[in-house]
């Protein structure tokens, strides 16, 4: 129901917020850091959406990425190895209310945290999730993670490692209930701001998988990519990305994709090279886990209460008098 | 026994008028157990028993027969399903001793519990006598033959024709037997027909008029049945309570006490024995507007109930050993960022899968000590089916106090056992307080640990200026990672000084008995019933025995070296593993001691004995007794 | 007789209203109804809309059923095909004409208390399969509510119980949102206290624990512990204050009935009169200003967005002068049902006073004659002169709701009606209730009905709120026909050789008043043997030119009571009548945009124009064709087609790189990476949104920029030429910044 005179009220002395609302600290991530492109993009987004900072909470697992957190100048919690997704979902549900976003790496997501990813996308939690994939452990110095490439020679496959790397996208395209998929690459600022901006939108669990480099330990992995603009895949469409025009000049490798076309979507998604960047997959429809177990439902006292009593009644047994008059 | 013995039966059965003008013995309690193959209803026959016995007045504790397999074989020793009954003039606080009467649907599952000692020698036994008749000659010598054994080792077996009577009433006799069963037994135990029928009508409440319509006939034919053949009945007196009582076991007041206590989120992963209390929570909770997350498994469960905790509304999260096990990095987390958190563990024998339905208290260790470094939490354990409730309510308001992580112990014993206590009123006061969304003040820290307490106020999302990342990692008071010596220790120290700031405020436990004499036992959990029972028994006989139960184990209430040094002896009974010293290589010097005891020696240095059994069952008051003279006599 | 004498007696009684000689006879209204009523004689047997269900509140969405469609839908649900199913619609229908006729003769109830009435009657005559049957029926019908036929009292029931039901589904959003703020209100405060010193308290902590551990703890040194660092004003006493006050007036608020009935008893919303209502509204305005500022402070609070030095002074202006429609509409409606008899001059004139000032109140005007003579006094034949026009003349004041409607197509209008109760702001709601007693025995439904398909009371609905033009405010959609001057309908009847004829009747004005027995004098009955073609029907005869129609007669279709089929003649001051009826039905036409004057001249301007210029383009092809030799159709296209494409081409690329040998970053595609910060943060800035830009070439080196354009990842940094020559090293620079050139 409007109230008008509160709702003016409120927009007149509605606080805005600039960028330097949401930064914390100086982040100590090694310059070139691909972590760095994405704050930048999450801290424009707080901004022109006027996030209340207060109502704002980044939850992370470990690694690099993790500490994403610290250099938001919201809420916070900077959980333990792969654990973000529980954490998270324990937060939305509690408060349907607080804007939830979540910080994964590939090791994080992908490996220790897998069931955890897997389940994540089924519950289709309203959040905002990017995952920073760099291909390699970073702040353990070095080990081939779940989307390292064959032959990545890292301090645990000194001779390449040999597995075939996990594909994050076609990994969440198969899960029951996947509502918003998404992939970005670090080194195009402005569509990371737009995917990000639309997976903010996205009500559901949206899933950005970022490409970004790793300066430290991958150097040179994503070279041929940053100088060859056709590597890259633009995937556009009325209700995915537009791109600038500007944009369009470098990127002319495009193509119209539907996000609600999921076969399609999987298809694009086992590309490797070249790089598909866009909404890959979008289902508004697919209905939210909080809202289905009702959270946020308002619970008063006098709730509790009669709730407790029905209960206690089904197991009680009355002294003669009040049984009677129970009864009665 | 011969054919010949069972038409004596039959015409005694014919006499039935004069045997049973007889009046009834009274007794001051009786354990009667109904067994049968899973799915022939001799839990629910139990437990009717056992509600019509708490509506007559007297004191009951039910304890479940549970087989390991959902569908275990038929007629097998292994197999059987039921539950034991102690009935009592006054308030029953344990499962006691062997069993005194037994209804047996057949001879095998019958053997199972004979052969385990859970039979008093001599006891009565009530045998299902269809079987004489079966088709199978292996079956048919099956049941002779142990007819015959059972006999000759001087029990008193009565056949009943349990099937052939049902039969006259309803097409499937086998789906019928538990309500004749449960008739026969008004009869023995002289209850009241007219609250078997009510207690009948309650039990079916859900089902069409018919089904309770059918089930009072068998009720009405078993005790007519009983009545005309059994020479024998009971009166067991009993006071009836002016107060409402409510007659649950404890898993479900367990879900009650989450539902008073104001949470609204549980987030668990099957487990048995401790499904059944997020059973129970999933039906009532949500009509209250609480959830119950089933989460993919026991970390997320963890994690889950962390991040909803953390938002501002405390969560629970129930398990038992294994997935307590796979908690610990989890609530390890919710020490070092100081977030409140209510863990129950249910426990069941151990290690590893161990015994999932079987009871043991074998976790309190590593609920004290577990999780990596140095993670102070609380720890307590429930004493008995109310305990349960209040536990939960207690819990949440310490979690909510300190910021700490509270431990609940409970185990499977109590998770399945009924008895009555007095209907709690609800107060407003046990309901979590809303989300504080009020705006932090200027200069507030999130971890402004108080110099003393080490207490600090904790910020929820949504409060404006409170804006901080809470972290696992070590950090300062404003929740800024920090690795320097001296923000390390501080923060160390703070966590720390929360469960001291905790055990100041509790009270010395009382001791039950003199507060001096010749042997304290000390216990914890389920077996404050079976102790303090045991204690009486020794008292009665003018020995200087005392009890003193822990609620509190992390951190111990001050006051307990006091107590255990005006004891000449003491020693820990406890349901879980320790060395015995009767072992060959077993010696003072490498002996692995209970769990408490350990932690008592170690605290007090006193010279604190132990005893335990860890056999999956309930210990036995009998037992304990036993073991405390022993003690007693020991160094005489 | 011949022709022209039998004309000569109609002409005369045409031209002055006297019945001169045999050949005509005075109209017998009571008997003598319009042919189109033929079958309507017995409204039992007819399913029609009435009578009407109002649907108890809260029981089902819409506030309104039809018994007929009830009815049928029950039939459907529970009638199966074959015998079976055709009995029990036999007995239901049989049912529901019984409660027609109970209505009829003046029988009231609720739908289930009627229903069971009429089903005990009529199964008392039959087996006791039937009173099971219609039982059975009677149960599956779903809701219940007062039974009630297209009467005179109608109309009034029927605003009333569509103004309730607004009012009911407005009180259950209020109360939504009041009792979700009051929890929020409530929860600051129980927040505050349980950290607060006073929730810290030994008795407050004792409260909180299990009931049995009660002895388990020392309180009080509990109290002293973790009572050491609990903030000693967690809640400034001005916001608890203010809290506190907007708790207690949305508690106390009198303008929804409060759930539990407590504290004083809601205001009253319903007036019988204008004035009344004004008063109540001016009256209770200062308790309607509290409510509104409660509600805002109560929403700024629950957000932690009350700031005092903006606030403060502006609650403090807030008064009666403020308070805004939108605030308004949280409230109920004030709703004035003028009673039929005193729609007079007087209380008119206040009522379009107060529709004028927006306040919120819905008026239900009752007309009940069409046909009155005017105030003006007698010899003044006009018709609706007052309460008639009340909804036009409303519709002139602007920004409201109007709604004209006869009683009979209330419940088709039904969720327009709906609309207009729910509307912000005046709302008028104009019905006329089917003609009085004195116009004779014809039921209200009839003659109600008949008003508006005769356009003597045409339904309407303006909606000022629906759109900006009239097209969206502006319906006639309700009328039959709304596109031609009168309703026409087919008319089939038996001809003296019992042929079965058929034509298409028109439903005049004057066909409206026939029906109205005081004017009886304006018709005469022509008999079969005096009809000729001279005889015009009198839609037909208004269309007429004026010569011709000074040879015509009009006539009207009618019949008697053995359904004999006459013609009526009309005079001619009810032709003047009905000539001014179609001329004010014209101007609601062209407000509803049919026939529009100002289109149609529009329309014609605008086709003369394309006409003329069309011409000319062919002239000019036709020249250009003649001059080059071309033909002439090819060269047309081509020159249409041409231009646009070739100038998109032509556009240049916009150009990113600077013309001078400046240095530049292509700042879009900054990922931010900070490299270029470090080496130097004076020089390299971020904008906005945290991308790199040159802030200030002048604070570092040609040294710092080619480095700057190594590091960068993606290579968006261009150093262009060196800007101080005496920098060193620059040869080797100049060859290395080569490569981001």
């Amino acid at each position: 129901m409007a109230t008008p005179l509160s709702q003016s009220i409120i927009k007149l002395h509605e606080e805005r917020h600039d960028l330097e609302d949401y930064q914390s600290g100086v982040p100590r991530w090694c310059t070139g850091c691909g972590d760095n492109a994405i704050l930048a993009a999450v801290q424009r987004l707080c901004r022109d959406e006027n996030l209340a900072p207060e109502k704002t909470v980044f939850v992370s697992g470990i690694g690099c990425s993790s500490r994403f957190p610290h250099y938001m100048k919201t809420y916070g919690f900077h959980g333990i190895h792969g654990r973000a997704f529980p954490i998270a979902e324990g937060v939305k549900m509690a408060r349907p209310d607080l804007n939830v976003f979540v910080n994964t790496g590939d090791g994080d997501c992908c490996s220790i945290g897998a069931a955890h990813w897997i389940h994540a996308l089924r519950y289709n939690m309203n959040m905002t999730v990017i995952l920073h994939d760099n291909h390699v452990y970073g702040l353990t110095k070095k080990q081939a993670s779940p989307t390292s490439p064959v032959g990545l020679k890292s301090n645990t496959t000194p001779r390449g490692s040999v597995l075939e790397p996990l594909n994050p996208l076609t990994v969440t395209l198969g899960v029951a209930n996947v509502s918003f998929v998404a992939q970005a690459v670090d080194w195009i600022p402005e569509l990371m701001y737009e995917i990000v901006s639309k997976a903010f939108h996205h009500r559901g669990f949206s899933f950005i998988r970022v490409i970004q480099r790793c300066p430290e330990f991958l150097p040179k992995m994503f070279e041929p990519w940053l100088h060859d603009p056709s590597k890259t895949l633009l995937l556009t469409h009325d209700n995915g990305l537009q791109p600038s025009a500007d944009l369009g000049r470098i990127y002319k490798n495009q193509r119209a994709h539907d996000p609600l076309d999921i076969h399609r979507a999987r298809e694009i998604a086992s590309s490797e090279d070249p790089i598909p960047v866009g909404i890959l997959y979008q289902d508004p429809k697919v209905p939210c886990y909080e809202d289905l177990r009702g959270a946020g439902k308002p619970r008063t006292v006098e709730a509790v209460r009669k709730g407790l009593d029905a209960e206690f009644d089904k197991f009680t047994i009355w002294p003669d008098e009040q049984g009677q008059e129970r009864a009665a | 026994m011969s054919e010949t013995a069972q038409l004596d039966r039959q015409a005694q059965a014919k006499a039935g008028a004069a045997t049973r003008a007889k009046p009834a013995v009274n007794l001051p309690e009786h354990i009667v157990e109904v067994i049968s193959d899973s799915g022939e209803g001799a839990q629910r026959c139990g437990q009717s028993l056992a509600s019509i016995a708490a509506r007559s007045g007297n004191g009951i504790w039910t304890v479940e027969i549970i087989p390991a397999e959902i569908q275990p074989p038929a007629r097998s020793v292994a197999g059987a399903s039921g539950i034991r009954i102690r009935i009592g003039s006054k308030e029953v606080t344990n499962g006691g001793d062997e069993t005194d009467l037994a209804v047996a649907f057949n001879e095998q599952v019958l053997l199972g519990r004979v052969r385990a000692g859970e039979l008093k020698p001599g006891a009565t036994i009530l045998l299902e006598s269809i079987w004489r008749e079966h088709r199978d000659p292996a079956i048919v010598k099956s049941y002779n033959d142990t007819l015959a054994a059972l006999t000759k080792s001087g029990f008193r077996v009565v056949e009943m024709p349990l099937e052939k009577e049902c039969r006259a009433l309803m097409t499937d006799a086998r789906r019928g037997k538990n309500m004749f069963v449960l008739g026969m037994l008004c009869s023995i135990y002289s209850f009241d027909l007219q609250l078997a029928r009510d207690q009948v009508a309650l039990t079916f409440g859900k089902k069409d008029r018919s089904v309770i319509e059918t089930n009072v006939k068998l009720l009405e034919a078993g005790f007519a049945w009983g009545e005309a053949n059994l020479d024998f009945k009971y009166a067991i007196p009993a006071t009836k309570s002016n107060v409402a009582q409510v007659v649950t076991n404890g898993n479900t007041a367990i879900a009650l006490g989450v539902l008073a206590s104001g949470m609204d989120i549980c987030a668990m992963y099957p487990i048995t024995p401790a499904t059944s209390a997020s059973h129970y929570l999933s039906e009532c909770f949500e009509k209250v507007g609480g959830m119950v997350h089933q989460a993919e498994d026991e970390i997320a469960a963890c994690a889950f109930a962390i991040g909803a905790s953390y938002a501002g509304r405390c969560a629970v999260t129930i398990t038992s050993g294994p997935g307590y096990a796979l908690k610990q990095e989890g609530i390890g987390l919710a020490v070092m960022a100081e977030i409140p958190l209510v863990v129950v563990n249910v426990q069941r024998g151990g290690p590893s899968t161990g015994q999932p339905t079987k009871v043991e208290q074998g976790d309190l260790l590593t609920s004290v000590y577990g999780s990596h470094g140095d993670a102070p939490k609380v720890v307590m354990a429930v004493s008995g089916i109310e305990d349960c409730f209040y536990s939960m309510i207690t819990a949440r308001k310490i979690a909510e106090t300190f910021n700490m992580v509270v431990v609940v112990l409970s185990d499977a014993s109590l998770a399945t056992a009924q008895a009555p206590f007095p209907r709690p009123t609800f107060s407003e006061e046990w309901l979590a307080p809303p989300v504080d969304q009020s705006p932090i003040p200027e200069g507030a820290k999130p971890y402004d640990w108080d110099a003393v307490t080490g207490i600090a106020r904790r910020f929820s999302p949504g409060q404006p200026g409170g804006m901080h990342t809470v972290t696992g990692l070590a950090h300062d008071r404003m929740s800024k990672v920090a690795y320097d010596p001296q923000t390390n220790e501080e923060g160390l120290r703070a966590r720390s000084l929360k469960l001291a700031a905790l055990q100041k405020t509790l009270k010395t436990p009382p001791v039950f008995g003199d507060p001096e004499g010749d042997l304290l036992v000390v216990g914890w959990g389920s077996t404050k019933g079976v102790i303090e029972e045991s204690v009486e028994r020794m008292r009665a006989e003018g020995l200087k025995v005392s009890a003193l139960h822990l609620r509190f184990i992390q951190p111990l209430p001050s006051g307990i070296g006091e107590i255990l040094r005006r004891f000449r002896k003491v020693i820990a009974v406890e349901g879980g593993w320790g060395d015995r010293l009767e072992d060959e290589l077993i010696d003072a010097d490498n002996r692995r001691y209970t769990a408490l005891a350990m932690m008592l020696r170690s605290r007090y240095l006193v010279d604190v004995d132990c005893w335990s059994e860890a056999r999956g069952q309930p210990i036995k008051p009998g037992n304990v007794v036993k073991a405390l003279r022993a003690k007693l006599d020991e160094g005489k | 007789m011949d022709m022209a004498a039998k004309f000569q007696d109609q002409l005369v009684f045409h031209m002055t209203g006297r019945r001169t000689g045999e050949g005509l006879a005075p109209l017998d209204s009571a008997s003598m109804r319009p042919a189109l009523f033929a079958g309507y004689r017995d409204l039992t047997r007819l399913r029609h809309d009435y009578p009407l269900v109002l649907v108890e509140t809260g029981k089902s969405d819409a506030y309104a059923a039809s018994l007929t469609l009830l009815v049928n839908r029950v039939l459907d649900a529970l009638a199966p095909r074959g015998i079976e199913g055709e009995r029990l619609r036999k007995h239901v229908l049989r049912l529901e004409r019984e409660l027609r006729a109970m209505l009829a003769a003046g029988v009231s109830g609720d739908l289930s208390e009627l229903w069971a009435a009429a089903a005990e009657k009529l199964a008392s005559a039959a087996d006791e399969s039937v009173a099971k049957v219609l039982a059975l029926a009677g149960g599956a019908i779903k809701i219940d509510g007062a039974l009630v036929d297209c009467d005179e009292h109608l109309p009034s029931r029927f605003m009333i119980h569509a103004w309730r039901h607004v009012q009911a589904q407005k009180a259950a959003l209020f109360h939504g949102h009041l009792d979700g703020l009051q929890r929020r209100l409530s929860d600051i405060l129980r927040a505050a206290y349980a950290h607060s010193e006073a929730g810290q308290k030994p008795a407050a902590l004792k409260a909180a624990v299990g009931g049995m551990h009660a002895d388990d703890f020392d309180f009080s040194a509990m109290s002293r512990l973790v009572g050491k660092n609990v903030p000693k004003d967690e809640l400034p006493a001005s916001r608890r204050k203010r809290i506190e006050w907007a708790l207690s007036v949305i508690k106390s608020q009198r303008f929804h009935a409060a759930k539990l009935g407590q504290g004083e008893p809601p205001h009253e919303f319903l007036f019988d009169n204008v004035a009344a209502a004004v008063a109540a509204y001016r009256d209770r305005l200062p308790q309607a200003v509290e409510l509104v500022k409660a509600i805002a402070v109560a929403e700024l609070e629950t957000r932690n967005g009350y700031d005092e030095a903006d606030h403060d002074p502006f609650f403090e202006a807030y008064d009666e002068q403020s308070i805004a429609a939108d605030d308004l509409a949280l409230f109920p409606d004030y709703l004035v049902c003028i009673p039929a008899d005193r729609n007079d001059a007087p209380e008119n004139a206040g009522l379009m006073d107060t529709l004028s000032s927006g306040l919120p109140v819905k008026v239900v005007v009752q007309v009940t004659d069409l046909l009155e003579e005017a105030s003006l006094g007698t010899g003044h034949f006009a018709f609706g002169v007052r309460s008639a026009r009340l909804a036009t003349t409303a519709m002139g004041l602007g920004g409201m709701f109007v709604l004209q409607a006869a009683a009979s197509s209330l419940y088709r209008m039904r969720n327009r009606v709906e609309g207009g109760m729910g509307c912000r702001g005046p709302a008028l709601f104009s019905v006329f209730a089917g003609a009085p007693a004195a116009a004779g025995d014809l039921p209200r439904y009839l003659t109600a009905a008949a008003a508006m398909e005769s356009r003597a009371f045409p339904a309407f609905v303006y909606d000022a709120a629906a759109g900006d033009n009239w097209a969206t405010r502006f319906s006639l959609e309700h009328n039959r026909n709304p596109e031609t001057d009168w309703p026409v309908e087919p008319f089939e009847f038996a001809d003296e050789g019992l042929q079965r004829q058929r034509s298409d009747v028109a439903f005049t004005y004057a066909d409206f008043a026939m029906c109205d027995r005081r004017n009886a004098q304006h018709f005469a009955v022509v008999p079969r043997d005096r009809w000729t073609s001279a005889m015009v029907p009198a839609g037909d005869w208004l269309a007429l030119p004026e010569r011709e129609a000074a040879e015509r007669v009009p006539y009207l279709l009618a019949v008697d009571e053995k359904d004999v089929l006459h013609r009526v003649i009309v005079d001619m001051r009810m032709m003047q009548a009905t000539r001014r009826c179609v001329l004010l039905w014209h101007r609601l036409q062209e407000h509803g945009g049919i026939h529009d004057s100002h289109a149609v001249r529009l329309l014609a301007r605008e086709k003369a124009a394309w006409e003329a210029q069309k011409s000319e383009e062919i002239d000019a092809i036709r020249k250009a064709a003649a001059a080059s030799g071309a033909p002439a159709a090819e060269a047309a296209p081509a020159a249409a087609t041409a231009g646009a494409p070739a100038a998109a081409e032509s556009a240049p690329a916009a150009e990113e790189k600077p013309a001078s040998d400046d240095p530049w970053i292509e700042t879009a595609r900054c990922p931010s990476c900070n490299e270029c910060q470090l080496i130097n943060p004076e020089m390299f800035g971020y904008n906005d949104n945290k991308q790199a830009f040159i802030k200030d070439i002048t604070k570092g080196t040609y040294r710092q920029l080619v480095e700057a354009a190594e590091v960068c990842q993606v290579a968006i940094i261009h150093p262009g030429k060196p800007k101080n020559p005496d920098e060193p090293g620059l040869e080797e620079l100049m060859k290395r910044a080569e490569a981001f050139n």
